[in-house]
């Protein structure tokens, strides 16, 4: 049977009870949490679920700082703003965005290779821009016209892929990106879920202040 | 690791040497700028069609000018302004890089406004 888990009105899962059992022995998922299967009509605690089932003991020091404060918080910039900007700068604030997300993927996944990509890939697209304002309208401009847009995309289904493996390994939230919002919509895709991760985080932050 | 400090003054230098050659060479007297993708190709105008024209006319004083080629950059220009200093005064004083925290409906206003300005200057 699989579980949803609800925690400031966000969803996360489907995750099997056995996965609840490790998140919150590591202190992912709170017994606090709201959780309901497709059995049941209404969200209960999680206590209520796992209540009998014996959690692997943790040492008390893994429990000095919430798991999510372990990683930065993705840029928040609410995604409508991104898009908002990537569009009355012609793209160039979409460029300037998709470095800023690929360092932070950087930071969570060090063998990421998405940032390589994407500065290859602007470097590719800026020179064929120069070419084409220069009105060298040849094979290198196309070339690398067309070299910038694959390497784009690498970049972006790179980020994509140590996107998914950071938030079910490191921070496991069940994050899932479809291939095909990646292809047509990748930073502001990207955004869209970075924004609801880092109000999470910092809601998250913000109640441990609170209790601590 | 470059620090977010040095960072933020390396784009706050890019940009004042892009608004410098903004002055020097506007780009009503310079075709080396790129044309906007969406009209070149499409024919219609997008959001950001004449920022750059409209930006060029500001830093020579020309407000009614600017207004002309895109009225909405224009207007949005204070807030971009107070954005990017907010962003770089987080960088500078305590070396961080914080994104301020723009509320849902002024994200989903600033789309629908934009939404709107294309609609209308399509007409």
């Amino acid at each position: 049977m699989n579980y949803m888990v609800m925690r400031d009105g966000q969803q996360y899962g489907p995750y099997t009870l056995a996965d609840l059992q490790r998140y919150v022995a590591a202190g992912n998922i709170l017994v606090s949490d709201q959780v309901k299967s497709e059995g049941m009509d209404n969200w209960v605690p999680l206590s209520q679920v796992i209540g009998n089932i014996p959690v692997p003991v943790v040492p008390q020091q893994q429990w000095s700082a919430p798991p999510a404060a372990q990683y930065p918080p993705p840029p928040g910039l609410h995604w409508g703003i991104v898009l908002g900007l990537q569009i009355i700068t012609c793209g160039l604030f979409g460029w300037a965005w998709a470095i800023v997300q690929a360092v932070w993927v950087r930071k969570v996944e060090p063998e990421s290779k998405a940032l390589i990509y994407i500065v290859i890939a602007l470097g590719a697209l800026i020179g064929s821009g120069v070419l084409n304002a220069g009105h060298e309208r040849g094979p290198l401009q196309g070339l690398l016209y067309i070299g910038g847009v694959v390497l784009w995309l690498v970049g972006a289904f790179s980020m994509k892929a140590s996107i998914e493996h950071h938030f079910n390994t490191a921070e496991p939230i069940g994050l899932q990106l479809s291939a095909v919002m990646t292809f047509f919509f990748n930073i502001v895709y990207f955004q869209y879920h970075f924004t609801e991760i880092a109000q999470a985080k910092r809601a998250q932050q913000l109640s441990f202040g609170q209790n601590a | 690791m470059k620090s977010a400090r040095v960072t933020a003054n390396l784009m706050a230098l890019a940009a004042i040497g892009a608004v410098g050659l903004l002055f020097e060479f506007p780009p009503d007297r310079y075709g080396f700028y790129p044309p906007c993708p969406v009209y070149r190709y499409l024919h219609l105008y997008c959001p950001g069609c004449g920022a750059t024209r409209a930006l060029a006319a500001l830093l020579h004083g020309r407000l009614a000018e600017a207004m002309h080629y895109n009225p909405l950059f224009v207007m949005l220009l204070p807030l971009l302004l107070l954005f990017a200093g907010v962003v770089y005064w987080s960088a500078v004083t305590r070396n961080r890089i914080e994104w301020p925290q723009v509320p849902a409906s002024w994200a989903a206003s600033l789309l629908t406004v934009m939404a709107a300005f294309t609609l209308l200057r399509n007409l």
